[in-house]
């Protein structure tokens, strides 16, 4: 493995200084499971897995911004860094922009305010917090971890393992993965296009809308208080469903099997066995609508 | 200065790596060599330590004198004795909320809705109590950061922790009119759980996020 030091270090220093913008210019050769951390104030990241040995930070700070950090290790490769952008206000935030090259199966963390993050080609471990701002995640990563206040998160591609989070923010997965746990509070989620091994999607009040396909042995959970729920179902696709609402409406229009009235005349239950079985799907309403229909 | 977090300075006591900060910061120094010290006399401890015969004579004689009180005063199992009891709980558990409220200030309390009191049944009881000192504990953690964090965040995180408090005021109450109702005692413990999930991300929020 060469090790390539381009122009770097001149920023690997404090800059609480600095007057006006500055670039970010930082290239190391790095080990192809290398462990990146980028925090605090910043508006904009974007992260790309490549099939270099070596990490490309790049970017620019704000005038007035601090931008701080370092590899873990000064000799040979880099096993990890750190670096971390502080802003005197809103103003200095909005112009920390970077741009993050990292071997692909690296592990890559980040924890900012409200920031628009994309990352893509990334097969290794992502780790995204945000309050605001936005995620957008392409690819196949390993493990995924998004955690959003208000900010939306869209995940396109599939992700082995995958837990997402938010507040107010909207979950699209146009995708699947082998694990896969999106909640949210009063966001909706949207789940499409993507083969689901074992699922979990939970709202508080937002709705739930599903339209991809439960792997065969898979097992799959919806949950919500009052959010509504709704699976467009591929025609005879071999699942066992398990609906029930304390006080809402469930709704079949997949197949020919009627929910009946749930417990004591309140709310609906609704079971199902199609095809074959073979994947399980558990729905659970407390009073949101419940709607399965044929995609 | 910005200090180091406890996580970035137990990365630096695993790595053995330095950083500049360490050198330059007398308190993240001093931590590091604490979480270094700990560090080694944690690896220091033998794997595995045998517990003494004796220990597990007392724990096999205490589990057996438990199912004897067990068996013999299945109280809980009498009705108005149960009754009695799960009134008692829960009117101890409002007079606490009630307690625990009044001794906050009114910008706590416009963050702290406390689940309220619904005269109900164990079950109820049970569940809330396995959440109730959590979630208070970690609103109070939240009130202390309030100052730290983005006035946009505090409202997000308030206006989620309201629509979870609404959904658990349903939920207690339907629970509380059908208490042997299992699916209702698994959604209150989910809102719960969301709950307790929000407040923990919010108070690992950092500073001015």
């Amino acid at each position: 493995m060469r090790i390539r030091w381009h122009s770097l270090t001149l920023l690997a220093v404090p800059l609480a200084s600095a007057l006006t913008q500055q670039k970010v210019d930082i290239h190391r050769a790095a080990i192809p499971t290398a462990s990146v951390r980028l925090g605090g104030a910043l508006s904009s990241v974007r992260v790309i897995g490549w099939d270099k040995d070596s990490i490309a930070l790049t970017g620019v700070i704000g005038a007035g911004s601090r931008f701080d950090g370092g590899a873990m290790n000064s000799a040979g490769p880099v096993q990890g860094m750190k670096y971390y952008v502080e802003a005197p206000d809103e103003g200095a935030l909005r112009a920390n922009k970077l741009e993050l090259r990292v071997p692909a199966r690296a592990r890559v963390w980040i924890k900012a305010g409200s920031a628009d993050i994309e990352a893509s080609g990334v097969t290794g471990g992502l780790d995204l917090n945000i309050v605001g701002g936005s995620v957008r995640v392409s690819g196949t990563p390993r493990e995924l971890m998004v955690e959003s206040m208000d900010g939306a998160v869209t995940i396109d591609g599939t992700a082995e393992f995958a837990r997402v989070k938010t507040a107010t923010g909207d979950i699209v997965l146009k995708g699947g993965g082998e694990d896969l746990t999106l909640t949210t509070v009063s966001g909706a989620i949207r789940a499409a296009e993507g083969t689901v091994q074992r699922g979990r999607f939970e709202s508080v009040t937002g709705p739930i809308i599903f339209a991809g396909t439960v792997a065969r042995g898979g097992d799959v959970k919806f949950d919500t208080h009052s959010g509504s729920i709704e699976l467009r179902l591929a025609p005879r696709a071999d699942l066992e469903i398990d609906a029930s609402s304390v006080t809402g409406s469930i709704e079949n229009a997949w197949t020919r099997t009627r929910p009946i009235a749930g417990r004591e005349g309140r709310g609906m239950e609704l079971g199902i066995s199609s095809g074959m079985g073979g994947a399980r799907v558990s729905i659970r309403s407390f009073k949101g609508n419940v709607r399965l229909t044929t995609r | 200065m910005m200090h180091l977090t406890f996580e970035e300075i137990s990365e630096l006591a695993e790595s053995g790596a330095e950083s500049r900060h360490v050198q330059e910061c007398d308190a993240c120094r001093t931590s590091l060599a604490r979480v270094r010290r700990l560090l080694a006399d944690a690896h220091a401890l033998p794997r595995e330590i045998a517990a003494p015969p004796e220990v597990w004579d007392a724990v096999r004689a205490r589990v057996m004198a438990e199912k004897h009180v067990r068996g013999a005063t299945r109280w809980w199992h009498n009705g108005w004795l149960a009754s009695a009891a799960a009134v008692i709980l829960v009117l101890g558990t409002a007079t606490f909320m009630t307690q625990l409220s009044r001794g906050k200030s009114s910008k706590a309390k416009a963050v702290m809705v406390n689940p309220s009191p619904i005269l109900g049944s164990p079950a109820l009881f049970a569940v809330d109590k396995n959440y109730v000192v959590t979630i208070r504990e970690l609103r109070e953690t939240l009130e202390t950061q309030r100052p730290n964090l983005a006035p946009s965040t505090i409202q997000t995180v308030e206006r989620s922790l309201r629509v979870i408090d609404d959904a658990i005021a349903e939920a207690r109450a339907a629970l509380a009119a059908d208490p042997a109702n299992q699916a209702l005692v698994d959604i209150l413990a989910s809102h719960y759980e969301r709950q307790v999930d929000l407040l923990q991300r919010a108070t690992e929020l950092s500073p001015s996020l």
